[in-house]
């Protein structure tokens, strides 16, 4: 099986090699070869992964095969570890050979058109870690004594729960970090059951701990996949309520509200609703132009080292690691974290072009020199500068052909470029934005200033611009939108500063926007998300999905059901002090999903009458909970026979 | 006795859901002995035998195996234990060699003749797959692996099951040699008793979940008597008697086998008057047969059977 493995993914990764080759031939520019590998690995490594943990346990399915395998001279930790062990040089060899051949491949001048970081093979090592958590889910699977239809596959839950994290997590260490905890809770589980022989109740705590953990996470999965097949089955008669900014052409601010499914409000900032003055009616969104129908183009500074951490995209983007510039004839030139340009080339996939600021920047160090990349957007609408680079003092004109630069641009001593785009005016010509810690300059080509304005003095607390080109031509509006976390930190009341410039005047006016309120979600079924979301994730999903009063508490209750039914289930089994609030704990905590992990896991035991008080006892405890009488001898019928000493 | 018995249990129960399939087990088991665990399908002996391993948890009670919980057997302990599982599994793609390496790998006192010794009786080649040998040369290769390593417990779970007679012989000398010295206890099940009956020193019955007999092999034997009445008309209806198994009517002729043949059953079976009268031992599978039967159960049918309440 680890040979089809190898054979597969190799396959697999070959395939994506090709095609970015064939991309490549096509002029698609820097398409990184990663992507689509990560995807693939990702996937790959998590079916092998599950596959394999599951077949090592379920070759021994069989009762009387599985008592050959434990029944010998060692603990079955030992057993445990050392078929483990056996597994992951497998799933090493299956997966983890051809993603190393693929590293070496990418790594190998002549590959790839693109330099080549050692920080580029996270995503795929994620992936390889990935499938260590299937494995470990694949083998929790197949050791537990359950049903198929009821809570066997429940384990799973969380190997699923690890490849989201995997996706959510921004940086590599979050996501070791979530692959560690959920790597060891799956693998106290497959301990404890492994230990048990599949059973639950005579596993060891952090064995229960683990089972438990793990299924809850199945069963939270389960929650929110009804939840959301719900949501999509019943038409959702209100959307979500939210405000946002949007400028006319000619720089005029204006308010849309959008309330659910209703037609949005265009109001000014005095909350008064603006009329058309062509038609005479309430402005509507289909009064305005589509350039005015789209909050305008952000740009972000770059205010940290030029080094991958300081890009704002996640470890698993491969945009993280490549800073394409641009392409030029058959040439695809990218920044380089120690601030160079170079030049690979689309048939050969070799080097053959550098270009250095005069003083180059050392990595993971400020300081004058080296090429900043130009500041960041997700706007397709802004176009890159071409012909414009910029190191942390200078702004350059650079002659890709002649490998020249022209210095048009600089600041003083105590400054810094932090950032600078390109903008098309009205008349078509270019235009360079440059941002320093201080100002905001608009400079022609030739390096003359068209406008400047001073930075808001809190440079620190607003981290993101957008420039308006507005009519007529030489009007201009400049917005600073104040920096997420900086924000958060002041309670969300920082505003959003607008300044009006026109050439030759410079600022003309300038405003304050007051912060919106957060956007809030309604829907029909929200009361039912709220109830039955675990309160423990609730509070994690408030941080993406706040959810306004009463609903933002509404799971409280049906947790605090959840626990009251497990007390008394818990009663009703003999379930000792600290277990019982073990579990109210635990149903507080998790509410629903909780519930069904703890039905899920718990193995009841029998109740018979009994003998002495009548009453429904259970059987696994010696004594009547209730009279304290034992379990009467089993009836004779005078056919017993014995004649050894301690015989009944 | 003055040792310690290598198996007790005190209580042992085990429920599956609301079924008793082992009920209030108290059992020893004493050293140097071949000891015989009976009983029905479905009566309890392989989950017994499963709950001493520490395969299956009890849901109540305790059993100890050696002087070790069997719920903790440590790795010593199991060293000095073999077991022989009913349905002969193995891993299908190894071979014979193969097998014996594995095996061998974890106990230090292999003994690679034993090994040898019991393998030949049975006669398959070393490089033969497992998946590739007949069930009777698999049950053979079993029962080697789990002579070899010479333990002093073997606990076997219907070793004969599947195996001809050759076959079937040659694992009860086996067993014969084996319990020469004086510290090794077999704890076996079976169905064949007529092994039992050669090789068993005590028996142990389940019946329905419930210890019904614990005694040397001959206490049993001689416990359960059928007795024959003969009569020159119809047999009179059958009064209560004490530790009646099965009682059949025939024409002219009343067979009582019952438990505990003493005085008073004898005083009971004159007070009907019987022209003859005659006492037969019965050999253990009729025995058997006649204990764990349903009381007025046919065993073939002739005329009615009469059977007092």
């Amino acid at each position: 099986m680890a040979l089809l493995a190898l054979a597969v993914l190799t396959f697999l990764l070959t395939v994506s090699y090709r095609q970015y080759g064939a991309e490549l031939q096509r002029g698609y520019g820097a398409v990184p070869p990663l992507g689509q590998a990560m995807t693939q690995a990702g996937f790959f490594c998590a079916i092998f992964g599950t596959v394999l943990g599951w077949l090592q346990i379920r070759a021994e399915k069989h009762r009387d095969l599985w008592a050959f395998l434990v029944h010998r001279p060692m603990t079955r930790t030992a057993i445990l570890v050392s078929k483990s062990l056996a597994g992951l040089c497998l799933y090493t060899f299956g997966a983890g050979l051809p993603l190393l051949g693929f590293i070496i491949l990418l790594w190998t001048p002549g590959h790839v058109a693109a330099p080549f970081e050692w920080a580029m093979t996270r995503p795929l090592s994620v992936m390889f870690l990935l499938g260590i958590v299937f494995y470990l889910a694949g083998m929790l699977v197949a050791v537990r004594q359950a049903r198929w239809h009821g809570s066997r596959g429940l384990g799973f839950g969380l190997a699923l729960v690890a490849a989201m994290g995997v996706f959510v997590g921004h940086e590599f260490w979050q996501t070791l970090l979530i692959l560690t905890m959920t790597g060891g809770i799956l693998l106290l589980a497959v301990w404890g059951g492994f230990e048990s022989g599949g059973n639950y109740r005579n596993q060891s705590l952090p064995g229960k701990v683990g089972l438990t953990l793990a299924c809850t996470a199945g069963t939270a999965l389960l929650l929110l996949l009804f939840i959301g097949l719900s949501e999509t089955l019943v038409p959702s008669s209100s959307g979500p309520s939210y405000s946002e900014y949007r400028f006319t052409t000619n720089g005029v601010v204006i308010k849309v509200i959008h309330h659910g499914v209703e037609p949005p409000k265009i109001v000014d900032l005095n909350g008064k609703p603006i009329i058309n003055d062509k038609t005479g009616r309430l402005l509507t969104e289909g009064d305005l132009s589509p350039e005015e129908n789209t909050p305008p183009a952000r740009i972000s500074p770059i205010f940290s080292p030029l080094d991958e951490r300081s890009r704002p995209y996640s470890y698993l983007n491969p945009y993280r690691y490549y800073c394409p510039w641009q392409v030029a004839g058959k040439k695809i030139w990218y920044f380089t974290p120690d601030g160079s340009l170079v030049a690979y080339d689309i048939v050969t996939r070799r080097q053959t072009a550098i270009l250095e600021a005069p003083a180059k920047l050392h990595k993971f160090s400020h300081g004058p020199g080296g090429f900043i990349p130009p500041s960041h957007s997700y706007d397709s609408r802004i176009t890159a500068p071409w012909q414009l680079v910029a190191s942390t003092k200078t702004l350059y004109l650079v002659d890709l052909e002649k490998r020249a630069l022209k210095p048009i641009w600089s600041v003083p001593d105590d400054e810094t470029i932090v950032g600078y785009w390109g903008y098309a005016t009205i008349a078509g010509s270019l235009r360079a934005l440059v941002v320093t810690r201080t100002v905001v300059k608009m400079l022609d080509l030739e390096g003359q200033e068209v406008w400047s304005v001073p930075y808001p003095p809190s440079f620190s607390a607003y981290a993101g611009i957008s420039c308006l080109v507005l009519k007529p031509s030489g009007r201009f509006a400049v917005i600073f939108y104040p920096d997420p976390k900086a924000d958060e930190g002041s309670g969300g009341n920082l505003p959003s500063r607008i300044e009006w410039i026109t050439s030759g005047e410079g600022v003309t006016a300038s405003t304050d926007l007051p912060p919106l309120p957060p956007a809030v979600q309604e829907s029909p079924l929200l009361s039912l998300e709220s109830l039955i979301l675990p309160p423990a994730l609730s509070a994690v999903a408030a941080r993406w999905k706040p959810l306004q009063w009463p609903w933002n508490s509404a799971c409280l209750l049906p947790a605090g059901l959840c626990a009251i039914t497990g007390w008394w289930l818990g009663r009703r089994s003999s379930f000792s002090r600290k277990s019982q609030v073990g579990w109210a704990v635990f149903h507080l905590l998790f509410g629903f999903a909780g519930l069904l992990a703890f039905l899920g896991v718990q193995e009841w035991p029998a109740r018979e009458e009994c003998p002495g008080c009548k009453k429904l006892r259970v059987v696994d405890r010696a004594q009547c909970p209730h009279c304290g009488a034992g379990f009467p001898p089993p009836e004779k019928n005078g056919t017993e026979i014995f004649e050894l000493s301690s015989a009944n | 006795m003055s040792e310690p018995p290598v198996i007790q249990t005190r209580e042992l129960t085990r429920y599956f859901g609301r079924k008793c399939a082992v009920q209030t087990l108290n059992l020893e088991v004493p050293r140097g002995c071949v000891f015989a665990f009976l009983g029905r399908n479905g009566s309890g002996k392989t989950t017994t035998i499963r709950m001493l391993l520490g395969m299956l948890a009890p849901t109540r009670g305790r059993a100890t195996v050696l002087g070790c919980d069997s719920q903790a057997l440590t790795p010593p302990v199991q060293a000095r234990i073999g077991y022989l599982t009913e349905e002969h599994q193995l891993y299908a793609w190894m071979s014979l060699r193969e097998a014996a390496a594995f095996q061998s790998a974890f106990y230090p006192g292999w003994n690679e003749k034993i090994f040898r010794g019991v393998i030949e009786h049975f006669g398959p080649r070393p490089e033969a797959r497992v998946k590739d040998l007949s069930r009777g040369e698999r049950a053979g290769l079993c029962l080697a692996l789990t002579l070899a390593p010479d333990p002093e417990l073997l606990i076997l779970d219907d070793p004969a099951l599947g195996l001809d007679p050759v076959a079937r012989r040659t694992l009860v000398e086996s067993m014969i040699y084996l319990t020469r010295r004086s510290d090794r206890t077999i704890f076996f099940s079976s169905h064949n008793l007529a092994d039992v009956e050669r090789v068993a020193d005590y028996i142990a019955v389940l019946d329905h979940s419930v210890l019904r007999v614990c005694c040397p092999l001959e206490s049993f034997r001689d416990n359960v008597r059928e007795v024959r009445l003969g009569f020159t008309g119809p047999p009179p209806p059958l009064p209560h008697i004490p530790g009646l198994l099965q009682a059949l009517r025939l024409e002219r002729q009343l067979r009582v086998t019952c438990v505990h043949y003493n005085g008073a059953t004898e005083k009971a079976l004159k007070n009907l008057s019987p022209a003859t009268m005659e006492i037969l031992p019965l050999g253990l599978e009729d025995a058997f047969i006649s204990y764990l039967g349903k009381q007025g159960e046919k065993s073939f049918i002739l005329a009615d059977t009469e059977v007092p309440s």
